[in-house]
């Protein structure tokens, strides 16, 4: 069904779908969905994407990274075509790619690996009132619990906490237990309307990889997606 | 310092000194290592060596807990100082207290928790390299790997309390799992699968394990959608795991007073069908979660959850139990430099009568889950929605492998509407289920 995700928070849509999938480990390894597909269009032209640990203020951010790399702005996706990975040392020099400030480590007791810092979509022209209208019947999802990708097949998940119908372009009733479901090189080939209003989250997003957490960021202008799988027990 | 009753003894006479009228010190060391190894080659090594020590102390009702991992005289000195003094900031809590002394344990039997068996790295990574060619020599497809895994532990509990408890107690675990990587029309799939266990000698072999790894991820390749349908689901014993899990979650003492479980207030109900019979099991020799005694000194037992349907009991520690007016299950679970909070021990799903195959045998048209991701439960109400990877069943066979596909209901539901409980219990971690089948859920695809 097509779905509009709200600004800010619905950015974990990006760390899951095609985030995971950008971290270089992945890609040297070419566990990833995404491996070997630099150049490539892995999403529509409204779509730019990109990693950046230099925002000040956000739960993301770092000086230099748990290598001492300084952080910088990734651009992961730009109008739609894959970019670029995120780096740690040890992934960049075996292959041969920059160093981006993505080296994180939990605490002392754990190795590095390339991990997000604070992950996002730039805005588009839309208005979020005309994104909304022109939908006919679909889903408003504004808030979301946790998230997870298989890296490989490219499948992420992530469930609506808070979301609404949209019935001829109006928001109408509340629907729980949604969790959305879909393809990560695919997805964002279905963007067709993005925002001008870009948010970040609040500060709230903690990520897990390989038995590490580490606090990231996310953010989303308000878009819309053609199609995902919504699953739940009133979809 | 040694970590020994004299050093227990030192730091409780120490807080009394301070004016604290209880307290318990909890104390682990242990030694872990890992290999990860990756189309034959070494990928990662870690080795840790860990000592940590946490004291709790009680100043009337009111009480604080506080860790280090400096054993120094100087740092635990200070430690007892620090937590004395954050005590008494405070406010008072007339649930707080040590537990009754008659009910700490006073003794307990060898559960045979400890392997004196030590892994040198080289015959860890040969072990590792063993199970990963045995993964991909499966089959030509499996052309990739995240890698085989072998890692180990052994270490040492040590408690003591100002009542007079002291135990100590030594455990190891040991464990062996591979991730294989399929290829097949430029589309990847990966599976994976495991070992764990407290001795090595009970360990899988690592040929077995590879095979069943290669086995997983090879019959994903050509996975599809489906449309969105009400149908029977049957869950493979991992994810019936994971299910019973949530319910492990759902009679946690500390979500029930919280009013944070789908399952508060219903003790003595029935909330499931009368073959469903949960227990949780803190002596069962040799077992992941066993421990002779429970985080605050209380003996471990085995304790009925849910028999033959009916609630039973919720997983307690002193605390939660005195919240809701009930006593102790001994399932305190305590970890250094962390609140007190109650935990299962081996937590599992008594099997029934039905082999696996039967059970898919009996399900017309319907889908049978290998793997879950994302969390979309909710422990207040049950819902539950998550997505889903596994096979669909026509007539009673696997007919072909599904994924990018959700599956929900409600935990409540669920329960009730389990139709089929399987004969393969397997301990393969301290929460464990045979197959189960639920009579219906929705799943939704294309």
């Amino acid at each position: 069904m097509t779905v509009v995700l709200g600004s800010g928070w619905p950015g974990i849509l990006l760390h899951e779908a095609i985030g995971h999938g950008l971290e270089a480990d992945f890609n040297r390894k070419k566990t990833s969905a995404f491996t070997d597909r630099i150049g490539q269009v892995v999403a529509s032209k409204l779509c730019t994407i990109v990693d950046d640990g230099t925002l000040p203020f956000r739960r993301g951010s770092l000086n230099v990274d748990d290598e001492g790399t300084p952080t910088s702005r990734t651009v992961l996706i730009e109008k739609g075509i894959l970019k670029g990975y995120m780096t740690d040392k040890l992934n960049a020099r075996l292959m041969g790619i920059p160093l981006t400030g993505n080296g994180r480590r939990e605490s002392f007791q754990c190795i590095p690996m390339p991990r997000m810092t604070n992950t996002f979509m730039l805005p588009g022209e839309s208005t979020p009132e005309e994104i909304i209208r022109s939908v006919k019947r679909g889903l408003y999802a504004v808030y979301f619990g946790g998230g997870q990708v298989d890296i490989t097949n490219g499948k992420f998940v992530f469930s609506a906490s808070e979301a609404y119908l949209i019935e001829d372009g109006k928001v109408t009733t509340p629907v729980k237990g949604a969790t959305l479901i879909g393809s990560g090189p695919e997805i964002l080939k279905k963007v067709s309307l993005v925002g001008h209003d870009l948010g970040l989250d609040e500060g709230i997003g903690t990520c897990g990889k390989d038995g590490q957490s580490v606090p990231v960021g996310v953010g989303l202008p308000t878009i819309r997606v053609d199609e995902i799988t919504v699953g739940g027990t009133q979809a | 310092m040694r970590i020994d009753q004299n050093l227990m003894d030192e730091l409780l006479a120490k807080a009394k000194r301070k004016g604290a009228i209880a307290a318990d010190v909890v104390a682990v060391e242990g030694d872990s290592a890992s290999v990860q190894v990756r189309l034959s080659a070494v990928d990662k090594l870690s080795k840790a060596r860990e000592k940590r020590l946490g004291l709790r102390v009680y100043f009337g009702q009111r009480s604080a807990g506080a860790s280090t991992s400096d054993l120094s005289p100087a740092s635990l000195d200070e430690l007892v100082e620090t937590t004395c003094a954050l005590a008494q900031a405070v406010v008072e809590d007339p649930y707080a207290g040590l537990p009754d002394p008659a009910a700490l344990a006073k003794e307990w039997p060898d559960l045979d928790l400890y392997d004196r068996e030590t892994v040198p790295m080289d015959r860890m990574i040969e072990l590792a390299t063993r199970t990963e060619k045995a993964a991909l020599a499966v089959d030509p497809r499996l052309s990739n790997s995240e890698g085989a895994e072998v890692s180990t532990f052994g270490g040492r509990t040590v408690f003591a309390n100002s009542h007079g408890f002291y135990g100590d107690y030594q455990g190891s675990s040991f464990s062996c799992a591979v991730a294989p990587i399929a290829v097949q029309d430029g589309l990847m799939q990966r599976d994976y699968w495991y070992t764990v266990g407290r001795k090595l000698s009970r360990l899988d072999s690592p040929e077995a394990v590879g095979q069943e790894a290669g086995r997983r991820t090879v019959r994903r390749l050509g996975a599809r959608k489906i449309a969105t349908c009400r149908v029977p689901v049957v869950f493979d014993p991992e994810i019936a795991g994971s299910f019973l899990g949530n319910l492990c979650s759902a009679v946690n003492g500390y979500a029930i007073y919280k009013g944070a479980s789908y399952l508060v207030g219903r003790l003595g109900e029935r909330i499931a069908p009368d073959t469903v019979t949960v227990y949780d099991d803190g002596r069962m020799p040799a077992g992941l979660g066993s421990k002779p005694f429970d985080g605050e000194g209380l003996p471990t037992r085995k304790t009925a959850i849910v028999e033959r349907g009916i609630l039973k009991n919720y997983l307690l520690d002193t605390y939660a139990a005195r919240k809701l007016g009930l006593v102790s299950t001994g399932n305190a679970a305590r970890s250094v430099g962390e609140a007190s909070s109650a935990g299962a021990t081996n937590f599992y799903l008594a099997p029934g009568m039905a082999a696996p195959e039967a059970i898919v045998r009996s399900v017309t048209r319907g889908l049978y889950v290998t793997e879950l991701i994302g969390f979309g439960i909710n422990m207040v109400n049950g819902d539950y929605s998550r997505g889903a990877v596994g096979f669909w069943i026509e007539n009673g066979e696997l007919a072909y492998p599904v994924e990018e596909i959700t599956i929900a209901g409600n935990l409540k539901d669920m329960w009730r509407g389990v139709e089929e409980i399987g004969n393969d219990l397997v301990f393969r971690g301290r929460i464990a289920s045979p197959t189960v089948k639920i009579a219906e859920m929705t799943v939704a695809g294309e």
